[in-house]
């Protein structure tokens, strides 16, 4: 950051790119014009930013010469294409004589029976989406259908045993109860900007990771949305911040998980918000991901992703403290948005530091398996961490003085059947007359579970 | 929520406009299952669209069949849209997870360069080469990381704002910020010749 301009500066600099592509709002443009009046680095940034994103323009102008024709079978789309495309998911995922599948027999009935009564509901449902041509409406439904989930109460340390069963009804009429499976049979993500999805089946991630005070009772709901799918995880006991309020809602969006797209393979990721009906505004998606696909190719790859502004650590701008000592984990990242079991890969905390005294913290992480073993554990110990003036008094605005970006190298087990949650942890020790003591502005340490997933 | 049931059906003198309909009408219209509105939503968008597809795809054909396809999921979802974002946005994040799938049916890479990788550059206020003409400039952007590339794009030229770029990324707006940051820093250095090989 350049000195001469302080936060002030980065400000600024941070609104150039916008400035120039013409997307502020007219309050916003006269201020930059103003500050560009008195600033002669910011001039020449802007400079910088107008000839790419000329140039920016101009590569995606070279690209399209013409447009092709819109397809007209779109508009005759009929409802046997969505049953060749959802036929061809149930194939690929619960085709038996798949090489190195492991697929337990009680499992793959269940999974099957599963299918087809998701099937059933699925055709139920499709009538909600425009009807093509020629095609006669079955239902018209006008109530979105409404989701419950049973879960079981006990802990399990393998992903096999079947404990939960999701419920669909449309008004008050129940129209599908899953089966209870014992694997994900795997979906592709639906847009983001939340279309209200069709459960058709669930499956079950708990977990007592060691770090954390309560179970970890995820649901894994594979939604489907014209023929596309869209699996979440649901957490019954999330874990939150001391002195955050529970969620509204009972299911609390908690992972996004999506897994081997019907049509192909491979890793996508969403972290968005809830297209859940009811749950959608009680918390947003904080974490993450877990892909574990549905072939056996590809059942050993999986991604994550990070997003920040929805951490549960995060506190809002009018409740940070005056001063004191405050660190909130920014971003994660990997160097691989593909990983596969065996890999080992780097991950990335970033986190903001804001103290007005000094302070040590021990920045940890962990990989734990599906049984609560610790498999790998890390720790990043900053001491000495001091920052002036982080926060301006009065004004109740988050001024982090500190960035500091740690790096973990973890190795993914290549093990079939267990599950997984990486968690990365900060205690905010200080030393103060020779006793380590935690601090209570702090208030002492936060984990956060950056991912989750499982291997086939 | 709107449900099919409170929209009209179209007419046949519907479809004569005497006014360009907005994105948001043309969206409606398709919920209701009017094929001329999607000629429409697809005569103001496709070129948008195609060319974000191509720089995700990087190969042409691809793109047009995953086009089609995102045409088709407005098809069936538009009835779902609810107008909390524009238009534009909304096809650009059907695209851009149509464009993802077919990247992993197609097992392209999907992404070259991870963000952190470049890392902080000291010189951070030290301009572009002034000699530095557009071609160079859309040269450089090669080296640009995928998501860095998709991100400049979202804001010059289908020109979102940060939080509408971020809505599509599903990111949060300060990722946006850091990318577009770390793209300069990029661009920078490759146009001063650098070997990024060697960072």
């Amino acid at each position: 950051m350049n000195e001469q301009h302080g936060h002030d500066g980065q400000h600024w600099q941070d609104q150039l790119p916008f400035y120039v592509a013409g997307t502020l709002s007219e309050a916003e443009r006269a201020a930059v014009d103003q500050h560009l009046a008195g600033c002669a680095m910011c001039r020449a940034r802007a400079a910088d930013w107008q000839r790419i994103a000329d140039a920016v323009r101009a590569d995606a102008l070279d690209r399209v010469q013409h447009t092709p024709p819109l397809n007209r079978s779109l508009t005759t789309f009929s409802n046997d294409s969505f049953i060749e495309r959802t036929s061809e998911m149930s194939t690929r995922i619960f085709n038996p004589t798949a090489p190195q599948r492991r697929v337990r027999l009680s499992g793959l009935i269940g999974a099957a029976a599963m299918f087809t009564l998701a099937f059933a509901v699925l055709m139920l449902l499709q009538s909600q989406a425009p009807k093509p041509i020629g095609v006669a409406v079955l239902a018209q439904l006008t109530t979105q259908p409404t989701l419950s989930m049973t879960a079981a109460n006990t802990l399990t340390p393998t992903p096999t045993m079947p404990i939960i069963s999701v419920h669909v009804s449309i008004g008050q009429t129940p129209c599908f109860s899953s089966e209870p499976i014992d694997r994900m049979p795997g979906a592709i993500p639906i847009p983001l900007g939340g279309n209200p999805p069709i459960a058709t089946a669930c499956s079950m991630l708990t977990m007592q990771p060691p770090a954390l005070q309560t179970p970890i009772n995820c649901g894994i709901i594979t939604f489907n949305n014209d023929g596309n799918g869209h699996v979440e995880i649901h957490c019954s006991t999330p874990v939150l911040p001391p002195n955050t309020p529970p969620p509204a809602a009972t299911l609390t969006p908690f992972f996004v998980i999506t897994a081997a797209p019907p049509s192909g393979l491979g890793s996508t990721i969403i972290c968005g918000p809830s297209s859940v009906a009811g749950a959608a505004t009680a918390m947003p998606y904080p974490y993450i991901v877990v892909d574990a696909g549905a072939n056996p190719d590809e059942c050993h790859t999986f991604s994550l992703a990070f997003t920040r502004e929805q951490l549960p650590g995060d506190i809002p701008a009018n409740q940070r403290p005056l001063f004191g000592g405050i660190m909130m984990l920014r971003e994660v990242a990997f160097d691989k948005g593909i990983i596969h079991t065996g890999d080992t890969i780097s991950v990335s905390t970033l986190w903001e530091i804001g103290t007005q005294i000094q302070h040590d913290y021990d920045i940890t992480l962990q990989l734990i398996n599906g049984g609560g073993q610790i498999l790998t554990e890390q720790h990043h110990l900053l001491t000495h961490i001091a920052f002036a003036s982080p926060f301006e008094r009065g004004i109740q605005q988050w001024k982090p003085d500190g960035i500091n970006l740690n790096s973990f190298s973890i190795t993914i087990p290549k093990e079939p059947q267990n599950q997984y949650i990486l968690i990365v942890s900060v205690s905010d020790i200080n030393q103060e007359n020779g006793v380590r003591r935690r601090l209570k502005v702090s208030d002492g340490s936060h984990s956060f579970v950056i991912g989750a997933f499982y291997t086939q | 929520m709107r449900t099919i049931l409170d929209l009209e059906r179209p007419t046949n003198a519907d479809r004569v406009w005497l006014d360009p309909p907005s994105p948001h009408t043309l969206i409606q219209r398709i919920a209701v299952g009017d094929s001329a509105a999607l000629d429409a939503l697809y005569a103001l968008y496709s070129r948008q669209l195609l060319s974000y597809l191509i720089g995700q795809l990087t190969d042409r054909q691809l793109a047009e069949e995953v086009l089609q396809d995102v045409m088709l999921a407005v098809w069936k979802s538009a009835a779902r849209f609810q107008g909390n974002s524009s238009v534009l946005t909304w096809l650009l994040a059907i695209a851009r997870h149509h464009a993802i799938n077919a990247r992993g049916r197609r097992k392209l890479p999907l992404s070259t360069l991870y963000d952190s990788a470049v890392g902080h550059d000291p010189e951070l206020s030290r301009s572009l080469e002034q000699d530095a003409d557009r071609a160079q400039i859309q040269t450089a952007l090669s080296h640009l990381s995928a998501e860095q590339r998709e991100t400049l794009e979202l804001i010059f030229y289908h020109e979102l704002s940060g939080a509408e770029a971020a809505n599509v990324l599903g990111v949060a707006p300060g990722t946006i910020k850091s990318r577009l940051s770390r793209a300069l820093i990029t661009l920078r250095r490759v146009l001063r010749k650098e070997d990024l090989s060697h960072e």
